[in-house]
């Protein structure tokens, strides 16, 4: 008994000790960005030589959004002899294929990738497809319901000039921010996600991540490393520890702005999270280990891949917190644990939020020029208990990817907007 | 180098006025400010929490003592301080409390995983987090009931701790959060009432608090005492901190956005 | 017991007392809208003027404007950023020493005194300063010639070829066909097809019989990095990114572009990009330019960029 309540009591101090390395971590941040210098990202090359480009868009039964992003890309600054677009339809049932001949007939340059009968699903599949036939060096990839400014693919692929960069990332913005509470509260986590968190990763030639849309990568480097695994689900995080451990970057765009469709719907949300969630962790049990050993990282930069990776394992490390305080506090044991109670919780929201806690949030609103968005950030409240359940949820479902080895099956966030 | 000043001094100067970009703005910063205040703040407020430390439990004492009958007061040591409480005998459930409180703990649990659930999820899992809690805890009492290893003056001795760490903990998580607003002189005084303010809404919040707690151990029994810890303990605490985190800073924009060029500037 | 009920509804109002604002903004939605993003923007380095002289000749497109004759300015009320006068003018005499309002000048101007422009400055023709002058912005719809200290405030923007002679501090962002500095200047972005400090033909012009230095390909740099030129010409067939600061002196010819996030030195006798194509030097810090000095496209310095010849 008297080990079991040391082994309780040692894994307390445990998540203190990580939760306070989380907190100081995002504080550090939040400092960099509101305070200290930028780093400077490459949207004023002005270069007549831009690299040839190949947009990919996954899509899925896009009916009600697929117009919107054609038209935006057919309407982008790039020098269309350098461009093409690749829509993948991936086993639409609705009226997403007609949608891209039609598109294809009128544009040459939009060149569609229909997959369905045994082919695989899943949006690692249909990049590794498309990456056969695409002519980019460097590749863009969208989401179908991102809306895309005019001169952004030329400020996403300018990055790649530098020959360092191996991905770049943009700034996600939610386009229906002001629809419900779970939308108000995506849209002023994403802020915090992007606005603070990954530009001061970036500032501080940490690892800002490759988010899997509104962001882009160099053809030659993903195809040395052998593309994109169809086991893992967040194959965006898996680019980017490839990446890094191969010795490129990825270089953030915070002003490469896109607006994207958030979910509308805690359901979707649950599911988006719980998926999110899977495919992070499965990125962190095979990368975990070679991060720590890489030469190609330096201390710091081996630390923060460390934190990164283990971000979607902290809602279950916070679960077994409960549960072992549970257990303490039926053992009797609670006096420690009492005055230690109200940091687990602090913490626990501190590092939550999508993963930027209120203080870096509340920055980068001011950031933004926001004024009453300021007074939501209490209802990050009610996303507290829900993020822990799913996103520990995705942790179990990748535990049992390592153990079983199972086949993924790809699931897509449900859109909202109207066609 | 001379002739260039010169040169500048000739003609008047007129600062392009053009806004900073969201992408590349930073806050202005007065690191002395910064310093200034995150010390000040910290070391002001947390020499008065723990100057007004034992004031405030003798206070809720005697608050308590009046409200709850029966009522007996006794001291805890924490560190230097003699910290007093006043708590009226609590009581363990009744098999039958236990049993109950049991079963509809695991009726709620399989109904809010059923895909019978209308609730929207945030909610079911509040809920399903309450009855959890309730769950364990009855399951513990229907099983167990002769092991509970506390009592009320347990109970009072926790919360203390709890309420004390509380305290301490304020002016830290504001203090280190707001002292990056350098804009004026008039930061430090917002923010200094900020804290203030939160202490007292943690003063009086808590204060209530345990009070409720207190009567709720006597009359509903312990079944309730890992609720009071787990749900409406620390947890409920973070939402009014950052409710006047949030507040601060509304005010902080309000007061300087006639003048934007008094929060930013380029941060290349 | 009354009071414990009393005391019970006051725990649950200040419970939930925290969350009454963000109640009220999620049901007021007063700041429910997503930051704005410009769909139409891009990269446009002329963007300043072109959006000036688009916004006048809108302004402008349904008016008759006759030859100004008279030596009288003509003032008209047009919609500009809002309604405003405009000042047209045919003759810098008619200018008074300050002006208030924007001012065209509708034909080739030589601006012998002293002027004040708090606003915009359009010469719908060549343009030559012999005087100090101190403008908002400046349009010159041909080329302009700066024989005197000027300063600009905000922008330049000159249709034709910009000629430096004399001290200039052309504000934010400089545009022209060709710039040729040949005083000391200061602006934080310009663009041309030719940006130079210098007539003399410079590394790409010259027949180079000597050995040469070749370096091909991108270089990403973590550090500073220092290429000189004076004793063997370096080439590079390339772009130059680094962290830290450059320094390029002699005869160097950087065929691509220059990065740096931290200041980038050029001097006597560099050259960026080729001929016909826009390349560009960007640094998050300084650029300083000295001596002989070519560049084909762009430069742009967070901090400021100083050339001289």
């Amino acid at each position: 008994m008297g080990l079991l309540i040391f082994l309780l009591k040692a894994y307390m101090v445990f998540l203190m000790l990580v939760l306070l390395l989380y907190i100081v971590r995002h504080y550090t941040f939040t400092l960099n960005r509101a305070l200290g210098k930028q780093r400077l990202y490459y949207q004023d090359v002005l270069d007549e030589d831009l690299p040839t480009v190949s947009v990919l868009v996954p899509m899925h039964n896009e009916e009600k959004v697929a117009r919107h992003i054609l038209d935006l890309l057919v309407a982008s600054d790039y020098p269309k002899e350098k461009l093409e677009i690749i829509p993948i339809n991936d086993h639409s049932t609705d009226k997403t294929k007609e949608i891209l001949e039609e598109y294809a007939q009128k544009y040459p340059f939009i060149r569609p990738l229909h997959r369905y009968g045994d082919l695989p699903r899943g949006k690692q599949n249909g990049l590794n497809d498309a990456l056969k036939i695409a002519k980019g060096e460097v590749i863009i990839v969208y989401d179908a319901d991102y809306l895309p400014p005019k001169g952004q693919i030329r400020t996403l692929a300018i990055a790649f000039k530098d020959p360092r960069v191996g991905a770049v990332m943009g700034r996600v913005v939610p386009i229906n921010a002001g629809k419900n509470l779970l939308t108000r509260l995506l849209d002023i986590e994403r802020a915090g996600g992007y606005q603070v968190d990954q530009q001061a990763r970036y500032n501080l030639n940490l690892i800002p991540q490759y988010g899997g849309t509104v962001g882009g990568f160099r053809k030659s480097v993903v195809m040395e490393l052998g593309g994109f695994d169809p086991r893992i689900l967040a194959e965006d995080t898996e680019l980017t520890y490839k990446i890094y451990l191969n010795g490129y970057k990825v270089a953030y765009a915070n002003s490469a702005e896109c607006y994207e469709e958030a979910p509308e719907d805690w359901n979707a949300r649950a599911r988006q999270l719980r998926r999110w969630s899977r495919g992070h962790n499965q990125v962190m049990f095979k990368y975990f280990i070679p991060t720590i050993l890489s030469k190609n990282l330096n201390f710091w930069q081996k630390i923060d891949g460390l934190l990164l990776l283990a971000i979607y394992m902290q809602p279950f490390l916070i679960f077994l917190g409960l549960l072992d305080s549970l257990l303490l506090f039926f053992l009797g044991e609670m006096e420690i644990t009492s005055s230690y109670l109200f940091l687990l919780f602090m913490f626990a929201h501190n590092s939550f939020g999508n993963f930027a806690p209120f203080f870096e949030i509340g920055t980068a609103l001011v950031l933004d020029g926001a004024k009453q968005k300021v007074f939501l950030l209490p209802l990050m409240f009610f996303e507290f208990i829900f993020n822990i359940i799913y996103a520990s949820l995705g942790f179990f479902d990748a535990l049992i990817d390592l153990i079983t080895k199972r086949t993924i099956l790809w699931q897509k966030t449900e859109r909202f907007r109207n066609a | 180098m001379d002739s260039k000043q010169a040169y500048s001094k000739i003609f008047e100067v007129e600062k392009p006025v053009v806004g900073y970009a969201r992408f590349g703005r930073v806050l202005k910063f007065n690191k002395y400010l910064f310093m200034l205040q995150l010390a000040l703040l910290v070391v002001v407020f947390e020499f008065l929490v723990i100057f007004f430390l034992e004031d405030y439990f003798k206070i809720l004492s005697d608050i308590t003592r009046r409200i709850l009958e029966d009522s007996y007061t006794g001291n805890y040591k924490f560190l230097s301080f003699r910290l007093e409480y006043s708590i009226s005998p609590g009581r363990l459930p009744t098999l039958q409390e236990s049993f109950i409180y049991l079963l509809v703990s695991s009726l709620s649990l399989l109904f809010l995983i059923s895909r019978f659930n209308p609730l929207s999820k945030y909610i079911s899992a509040w809920l399903i987090y309450i009855s959890f809690v309730y769950f364990v805890s009855s399951f513990y009492f229907v099983f167990f009931l002769d092991s509970f290893p506390y009592t009320e003056r347990d109970f009072a001795v926790l919360y203390i701790l709890q309420q004390t760490g509380v305290f301490l903990f304020i002016p830290i998580l504001l203090a280190f959060s707001l002292s990056i607003f350098t804009f004026s002189w008039l930061n430090p005084l917002l923010n200094a009432i900020t804290i203030a303010l939160s202490l007292t809404y943690s003063s009086v919040f808590g204060g209530l608090r345990y009070i409720v707690f207190a009567y709720t151990l006597k009359n509903f029994s312990y079944i309730h005492m890992p609720a009071m810890f787990f749900l409406f303990g620390p947890l409920l605490d973070f939402i009014y901190i950052v409710s006047f985190y949030s507040l601060c800073l509304y005010m902080t924009i309000k007061l300087f956005q006639r003048n934007q060029e008094a929060f930013y500037q380029w941060g290349f | 017991m009354p009071e414990v009920v009393l005391l019970l509804a006051l725990f649950f109002i200040l419970l939930f007392l925290p969350f009454v604002p963000p109640l009220i903004e999620l049901l007021l939605k007063r700041d429910a809208k997503p930051i704005p993003i410009d769909l139409e923007r891009k990269k446009e380095p002329d963007y300043f003027g072109k959006s000036f002289i688009n916004l006048l000749a809108t302004a402008l497109k349904d008016l008759k404007i006759q030859e100004v004759e008279k030596p009288n300015p003509v003032y008209l009320k047009l919609k500009l950023n809002g309604e405003e006068w405009v000042g047209f003018l045919n003759d810098e005499k008619l200018a008074e020493s300050t002006m208030d309002t924007p001012v065209i000048f509708t034909k080739d101007t030589v601006f012998l005194q002293n002027h004040k422009f708090k606003r915009e400055l359009v010469v719908l023709g060549n343009a030559v300063f012999k005087n100090t002058c101190v403008a908002r912005s400046l349009y010159v719809k041909g080329d302009c010639v700066i024989e005197a200290p000027v300063r600009i405030a905000r922008w330049v923007h000159v249709e034709g070829t910009l000629i430096a002679k004399s001290n200039a501090d052309l504000g934010v962002s400089v545009y022209a066909r060709e710039m040729k500095i040949r005083g000391w200047t200061t602006f934080k972005r310009a663009y041309a097809k030719k940006i130079d400090t210098s007539d003399e033909p410079l590394i790409d012009k010259e027949n180079n019989t000597g050995s040469v230095i070749n370096l091909k390909g991108n270089f990403g740099i973590t550090g500073s990095i220092t290429i000189g030129g004076k004793e063997r010409p370096v080439f590079v067939d390339g772009d130059i990114f680094c962290d830290g600061a450059a320094q390029i002196e002699g005869d160097v010819w950087i065929k691509g572009n220059v990065f740096s996030q931290e200041s980038i030195t050029l001097k006597d006798g560099v050259v960026i990009g080729i001929e016909g194509k826009v390349k560009s030097v960007v640094a998050r810090g300084e650029i300083l330019i000295k001596g002989p000095f070519r560049i084909y496209g762009y430069i742009h310095s967070e901090k400021r960029v100083e050339a001289s010849p």
